[in-house]
């Protein structure tokens, strides 16, 4: 953590190790996305075929939840499973143990396992739906709040701070969960429990990573979806 | 009792008593599915996404247990 002058108390420290973690998940991200890029050809190679597959995986998710109209938001679902996905696994790699091993008083986890991260994630959903709806249906958009009938409009109104808190929350906590039990297995048994942790821990990176642009998806398409 | 004790006590506490709910509903949910895909295999496809949403959305309640131990445990126990 360091401070940054200029804005007030809450914001005004920067989770150095996040960023840094982040930051090399994008560029992971980058160099891959322009390996796969470089010689696209009819019969493809193994990078090809890695990058069609993704693809592939992340329409899927969007054919499940919307059909045909969720091409119109693919790139943002795809982008956000290729983000968290990377970003899951790489607090899979032993950092944590070299650091914890060299006193470096920080904590090099994944980026998803810190709230600002996850929290960042989510308000991004919030806006993708609010633009697609109104894209859709302009400002009759916001008739879906008093939809059942007037008296449900408290209960829409918090839908739009519980739908972007939950996501933030689940991604946040599984992460977590599985660095924090990640270091106490590292500290009871260094040589072979870890590794057990980290297994169950990349299944689990790839779940959370496929629930949170599902469940994006599904309230984009639900919120940009026709009146019946 | 301390307040730092007390929540000593009430972090595990709190993840335990909060993962019976997430537990018990994970596993109907799960039984449910393998049944249905035992009974229509080609429905495999089209099941798996709802699966996994609702699994998303039942796992949060036992979450929200282990984040009240989290956020407990830097306040008082750390």
């Amino acid at each position: 953590m360091i401070e940054v002058g200029g804005l007030p108390a809450p914001f005004n420290h920067v989770n150095v190790d996040t960023l840094i973690m982040a930051w090399i998940a994008m560029a992971l991200i980058l160099v891959i996305a322009f390996l796969v890029r470089q010689n696209l050809k009819v019969y493809p190679t193994k990078l090809q075929t890695f990058g069609e597959s993704v693809y592939d995986l992340t329409r899927s998710i969007t054919m499940a939840t919307a059909g045909s109209r969720g091409d119109a938001f693919l790139f943002f679902i795809g982008s956000l499973f290729i983000f968290i996905l990377t970003a899951n696994l790489l607090g899979q790699l032993p950092l944590r143990f070299i650091q914890m091993m060299s006193g470096y008083p920080g904590e090099l986890i994944a980026p998803t396992g810190d709230f600002n991260t996850t929290a960042a994630l989510a308000i991004f959903t919030l806006i993708m739906y609010f633009y697609f709806g109104i894209r859709k249906k302009g400002l009759k958009y916001f008739k879906h709040y008093v939809q059942p009938s007037p008296f449900f409009l408290p209960v829409n109104l918090v839908e739009d701070v519980t739908r972007p808190f939950s996501l933030m929350l689940r991604l946040y906590a599984n992460i977590l969960v599985g660095e924090i039990l990640a270091m106490v297995a590292f500290s009871i048994m260094p040589y072979v429990l870890p590794v057990v942790v980290i297994f169950l821990e990349l299944f689990v990176a790839f779940v959370q990573a496929y629930i949170f642009s599902i469940l994006s998806s599904v309230y984009i398409a639900l919120l940009s979806a026709e009146d019946h | 009792m301390e307040p730092s004790t007390a929540a000593l006590l009430a972090g595990p506490l709190a993840v335990g008593i909060a993962a019976i709910g997430p537990a018990i509903g994970i596993s109907l949910m799960t039984s449910a599915y393998f049944n249905s895909i035992a009974r229509q295999p080609e429905i495999q496809g089209g099941l798996t996404p709802y699966y996994f949403i609702t699994l998303g959305v039942v796992e949060l309640l036992g979450l929200f247990g282990f984040v009240s131990f989290y956020l407990l445990f830097n306040r008082f126990g750390g």
